[in-house]
């Protein structure tokens, strides 16, 4: 799907510098920008916690509710406890969720499209149809069920993410990788007796990369979005833990009591580092399958 | 894509985001909004002024789905509303709390035995009448642990119960129990058809099975998502009694905030909901009249711990005196409850009031004193030692609450870990011994069946009560309420009971939070249901109808 | 394709029940302490004492007659659960549906036909609604229509067929809104697309009226990915109308499903999943035989990325 979404009609742009800073500037103003967002997003959930002014943790029931006041820049939320406290301690498991489960898909959708598009053939019909067939189950419903049976919790919700994205990624990748199968260089490394899993994870991998951090950049933005669902289901990171998804949720009623902001602001923070996320995994990905043009 | 609508849509997204935001979040000058009357009954009504227009349907809200219509099933607050509806007891508690002739008139001929007359004429909504084999096994139900019913031990002195004439029932017991008229006037006397209850055997009180009663509205249906449906019963026994309303439909609604929305838009049209943080918004509506009364329900903290921190009582004195009760009376009941003096509340004072009253406002209020708290706690010497709440997030008020106890831990030193389960689970925590394990206590909005802080102080301070989850266990108080038990002189039980609220209040088998009171809501075209905690127990929907 | 995925689904919907820690008792009852009576009553009903496969297929036999099984948290059919509240669901994702249709391919075209003012408003505000999760719109949508402005009520279902329109308003906006970000901007990409093609250039050039090539031409050809993706994202709706109808308190599939899982109701959980999971294929083979109805060359099952 992102390979039409990726489609534009901007004039066609030089030829993209190497290096990944080259990369970087390659991508424009708006990618630059989405790439600061996401270096500040992770240094928060680095340091988050040690950042914070307040104690995230300690509710105060006495200062619920209570607007922007003196040192409390975003106001205290529905138990008394400094919200920006408690967004900057709840980057951590905002971010590190969905890191787990991009590496998880990205891993096991590689491997997959790799060894289909290498072995052909048999191989390949089998995973594709495997592949097909793991599609009737979207993310969230994979990580509900798991939830009901492992109990909710944030590992049960990333391995189900994780499984549920796979056959997304091989789609995508296997295609690439079959591009890259045929190409003349394979074939010599063959003549020369190269093994299958050399070429393959020196070679055709390594090619890929371009379109594999796209692809990864773009599914963090998806898996943020499906995990912090999951948490305002109450079926993730349990509270009352610091989450951004979470945070959505326990405040919701103050905003039909007139007290929007702890919600908002999480919210705000979420779609934040989401937009970062899709501009920069577009434009990753124009200039991967530009590469190829 | 040009700079330009970059920054111009960034900018727009700010604004847009500062004007949804502007004007949130309280001022921290706001002080609680009421600082918790101690008066217990300034302002407070029993009743509203009865209904004068016919309804065709109203819907009442619970704050979860009706579980089971099987009054020995019954102990919380769905179930009791969905059962004191349809089904009637052999006695009758009064909006008042006093205690009335129902099904029945007692008369006791002897300290040790109950003459029970059955009114003439009372028939089941299939037309029996109501017979004394159908109280016999009603109450024999209750009794029998195969049954696997809730009441079983009020009826712990009971020797035996006869048919002793074509109405009359006679209980004979072992030793005099005066409290026993007060849960016969409760879920444990609501007297079922015994035919009917037989025949659906485990089903009874079931969606498959129904039920089968006396009341003034009959059960129509009972389905997940629509709730429990009664209609009126045009053969009720009770001729003066014309209900206006039609239909009443009982529907779990958990979100409190759904709850708001529904009442403020009329889609339900009354409720006892308790435990909301943004009442003043219902108060302040057009749509809506709040009304309250006095409270029999106990706001408090359960321990259940038998080792650990909370098993010394000092610690427990020191929780108590480092909880912030303000903060919940203004926080949770948005000003609808009492700072307490007793596990108690005190309207709960259904006899001897005076004796009461005077001991009462003679006792301390728990109030916060943080100096005091951290002094107890060391000498108990328990710093760094965790403590385990149960808890449910889904409940706000109960989330909220164990908040006010984490900050009251930590003030004291103590360490907490919360172990959190969903809405519909959080019952388990009083029916589960392992449900309960590794939990140090979880909170309660909790009541007895009748009017007297003996029935809930029995439960949760006598060995074996079935609220006693930490084997709590002293000698001077199991004397005080046995023989209270044992006192036929309404004042002269008042005194003794008085003493064991006192002694309650010192060693805290529970921690008492806050004393809410009764709040009934109502839509603002319609009237007439009883505004007292009567409700759970005795028909209240009586007089409910259109406002003329 | 269509069976296989089916079973499968089906397959390890069933099989989850085996992954649950602790034996598949345990795991039915939730972890509740239930009376030896209810307990022997889950063996028999799940014939717990036979072969892995026959408990599956006795399962499996059950469903498709419509017997799901009893919530053990409401002692109810779990069918009769579920047909109570399919409507809601159902309502509230046609009511989306409908929303991603018209608006999302709606903008898409116009963008698409009238670069300029339109194309860049088009191209921002699907840029930053397609990041918005649905329940981040849901409180948005609370705050600024219900509570600010009051049009609409926040939560519920409502009663009748007016008030259910008003109350499934913002909960369809909201399960639309990133969806709808997609469409547009796909719409967009395959109309230009199609507009660009050299032989709607010559035909323009000749003096054909430009509407009835657009009607005729670039909005048939641009029909294949919009009926794509479109399928796709409508599809896709069914799993996460379980958040909007949280977030508004709805009384939906969804929203049961998550409380069921929370209270680890295995038998509605695999009940509703296996609805769920049946509607979502269901709608995706729909496309798929859009998809080859609009493009003949296309075999049927074999729908290109």
């Amino acid at each position: 799907m992102s390979a039409v979404i990726g489609v534009s009609t901007r004039p066609a742009r030089p030829p993209a510098r190497s290096g990944a800073l080259g990369l970087l500037r390659s991508t424009g103003a708006a990618g630059i920008a989405s790439a600061v967002v996401i270096a500040v997003a992770t240094v928060l959930a680095a340091f988050g916690p040690l950042l914070a002014p307040y104690n995230p943790d300690l509710p105060s029931l006495g200062l619920a509710w209570i607007g922007p006041s003196g040192g409390h820049l975003l106001g205290y939320d529905f138990e008394g406890r400094d919200v920006l406290s408690r967004l900057l301690a709840g980057a951590q498991s905002s971010m590190v969720g969905p890191l787990a489960v991009v590496i998880g898909a990205m891993v096991l959708g590689t491997l997959i499209a790799v060894v289909a598009a290498w072995r052909q053939g048999l191989t390949d019909t089998v995973a594709s149809s495997g592949l097909d067939i793991l599609f009737a189950f979207p993310g969230i419903l994979l990580a509900v069920l798991a939830a009901a049976v492992f109990g909710a919790g944030l590992t049960a919700a990333a391995t189900a993410l994780a499984i549920a994205y796979m056959p997304y990624v091989a789609r995508v990748l296997r295609g690439a990788a079959l591009r890259e199968r045929g190409q003349p260089y394979v074939a010599a490394l063959e003549v020369q007796g190269a093994s299958g899993t050399s070429i393959c994870l020196r070679h055709i991998v390594p090619n890929m990369l371009p379109l594999i951090v796209a692809q990864a950049t773009i599914l963090f933005g998806w898996a943020m979005v499906d995990l912090a669902a999951i948490s305002f289901l109450g079926l993730g990171v349990q509270p009352p833990a610091p989450n951004w998804g979470v945070m959505i949720s326990e405040n919701q009623p103050g905003i039909l009591q007139g007290y929007p902001m702890p919600s908002l602001a999480a919210g705000l923070c979420i779609v934040g580092v989401v937009i970062a996320f899709n501009v920069l995994g577009e434009r990753l990905f124009e200039r991967a399958q530009a590469a190829h043009r | 894509m040009s700079p330009r609508w970059r920054t111009s849509a960034t900018a727009a997204v700010l604004a847009a985001c500062a004007l949804l935001a502007a004007g949130c979040g309280r001022s921290a000058g706001s002080a609680a909004t009421s600082a918790g009357q101690i008066s217990p009954t300034k302002g407070l009504v029993t009743s509203t002024a009865a209904g004068t227009k016919a309804m065709s349907s109203v819907t009442w809200a619970v704050y979860r789905p009706v579980n089971s219509l099987d009054p020995i099933f019954a102990f919380d607050y769905p179930e009791n509303t969905a059962i004191s509806l349809m089904c009637e007891s052999l006695l009758l508690q009064e909006p008042s709390g006093s205690i009335q002739p129902g099904l029945a008139t007692v008369s006791t001929p002897t300290p040790t035995s109950m003459v029970f007359t059955l009114r003439p004429g009372v028939t089941f909504w299939d037309g029996h009448a109501v017979t004394p084999a159908d109280v016999v096994y009603s109450l024999q139900r209750q009794m029998n642990p195969a049954f696997g019913g809730f009441y079983g031990q009020v009826f712990d002195r009971v020797k035996s119960i006869t048919a002793t004439g074509t109405n009359q029932v006679t209980i004979s017991l072992k030793q005099p129990d005066y409290w026993l008229e007060g849960e016969l006037s409760s879920m444990p006397g609501i007297i079922v058809e015994k035919s009917y209850a037989q025949q659906q055997g485990k089903n009874y009180g079931t969606p498959g099975g129904g039920i089968m009663c006396t009341g003034p509205y009959e059960l129509k249906s009972w389905t997940a998502g629509a709730g429990v449906t009664a209609v009126v019963n045009p053969h009720y026994w009770n001729t003066s009694v014309k209900p206006l309303v039609k239909q009443i439909v009982i529907k779990g609604v958990p979100s409190a905030a759904s709850f708001t929305s529904g009442m403020l838009t009329g889609a339900i049209q009354g409720s006892y909901y308790f435990g909301l943080s943004n009442l003043k918004q219902l108060e302040s509506s057009s749509s809506v009249k709040v009304y309250q009364g006095p409270g029999e329900m106990t706001d408090a903290f359960i321990v259940s711990a038998t080792s650990g921190p909370l098993a010394n009582v000092k610690v427990r004195q020191a929780l108590s005196l480092a909880l912030d009760r303000q903060a919940i009376i203004s926080n949770v009941y948005d000003g609808a409850a009492l700072m307490p003096r007793w596990l108690a509340n005190p309207g709960t004072f259904g006899y001897g009031k005076s004796a009461f009253d005077a001991a009462y406002d003679s006792s301390p209020i728990l109030s916060q004193d943080l100096t005091a708290a951290k002094k107890l706690a060391k000498e108990a010497g328990v710093a760094g030692q965790t403590i385990t709440i149960g808890t449910s997030s889904e409940i706000a008020s109960i989330s909220a609450e164990t908040g006010a106890y984490q900050q009251a831990a930590e003030a004291i030193g103590l360490k907490v870990v919360l172990k959190s389960v969903s809405a519909a689970d959080f019952i388990n925590f009083f029916t589960s011994a392992q449900a309960r394990q590794g939990v140090d206590g979880f909170l309660t909005v909790n009541y007895g069946d009748y009017a007297d802080p003996a029935a809930l102080l029995a439960t949760v301070a006598l060995p074996g009560g079935d609220q006693n989850y930490d084997k709590f266990s002293n000698p001077q108080m199991t004397t005080l309420l046995n023989q209270a038990r044992s006192t036929a002189n309404p004042d002269q039980r008042a005194q003794l009971v008085a003493k064991a609220e006192e002694l309650a209040g010192k060693l805290l088998p529970w921690i008492p939070n806050v004393q809410p009171t009764n709040v009934l809501m109502l839509s603002s075209n319609i009237t007439g249901a009883t505004a007292s905690f009567s409700y759970m127990f005795a028909p209240w929907a009586d007089d409910l109808g259109g406002k003329g | 394709m269509l069976v296989a995925s089916l079973l499968i689904a089906s397959f390890v919907i069933f099989g989850a029940l085996y992954l649950a820690p602790g034996n598949p008792i345990t795991a039915l009852s939730g972890g509740r302490a239930l009376p030896p009576a209810s307990l022997h009553v889950l063996e028999l009903r799940y014939h717990l004492n036979q072969p892995f496969l026959a408990q599956y297929w006795y399962w499996l036999d059950n469903a498709l007659h419509g017997n799901l099984g009893i919530s053990i948290t409401l002692q109810q059919n779990v069918s009769a659960v579920i047909a109570a509240r399919m409507w809601t669901t159902g309502g509230l994702v046609l009511y989306a549906a409908l929303i991603i249709l018209v608006v999302g391919i709606g903008s898409g075209v116009i963008a698409a036909l009238r670069p300029g003012w339109a194309d860049t408003s088009v191209l921002v505000s699907t840029a930053i609604t397609a990041a918005v999760p649905s329940f981040v719109a849901a409180i948005v949508l609370i705050l600024l229509f219900s509570v600010k402005l009051g049009w609409f009520p926040a939560l519920g279902n409502g009663t009748d067929l007016w008030s259910n329109v008003r109350h499934f308003t913002l909960p369809a906006i909201a399960l639309a809104v990133s969806s709808l970000a997609i469409v547009a901007r796909v719409t967009r990409a395959a109309v230009r697309e199609e507009a660009d093609r050299e032989h709607v250039q010559t035909a323009i050039s000749r003096g054909i009226p430009p509407r009835q090539l657009i009607r005729r031409h670039v909005l048939r050809n641009a029909a294949i990915p919009i009926a794509t993706v479109s399928g796709i994202t409508i599809a896709s709706l069914i799993a996460v109308a379980a958040v909007v109808e949280t977030a508004f308190s709805m009384n939906g599939l969804g929203a049961y499903l998550v409380q069921s899982a929370e209270s680890k109701d295995l038998a509605v959980v695999q009940g509703i999943s296996l609805v769920l999971v049946t509607a979502f294929v269901l709608i995706n083979a729909l496309v798929d035989v859009l998809y080859a109805a609009l493009d003949p060359r296309v075999a049927l099952g074999s729908r290109a990325q």
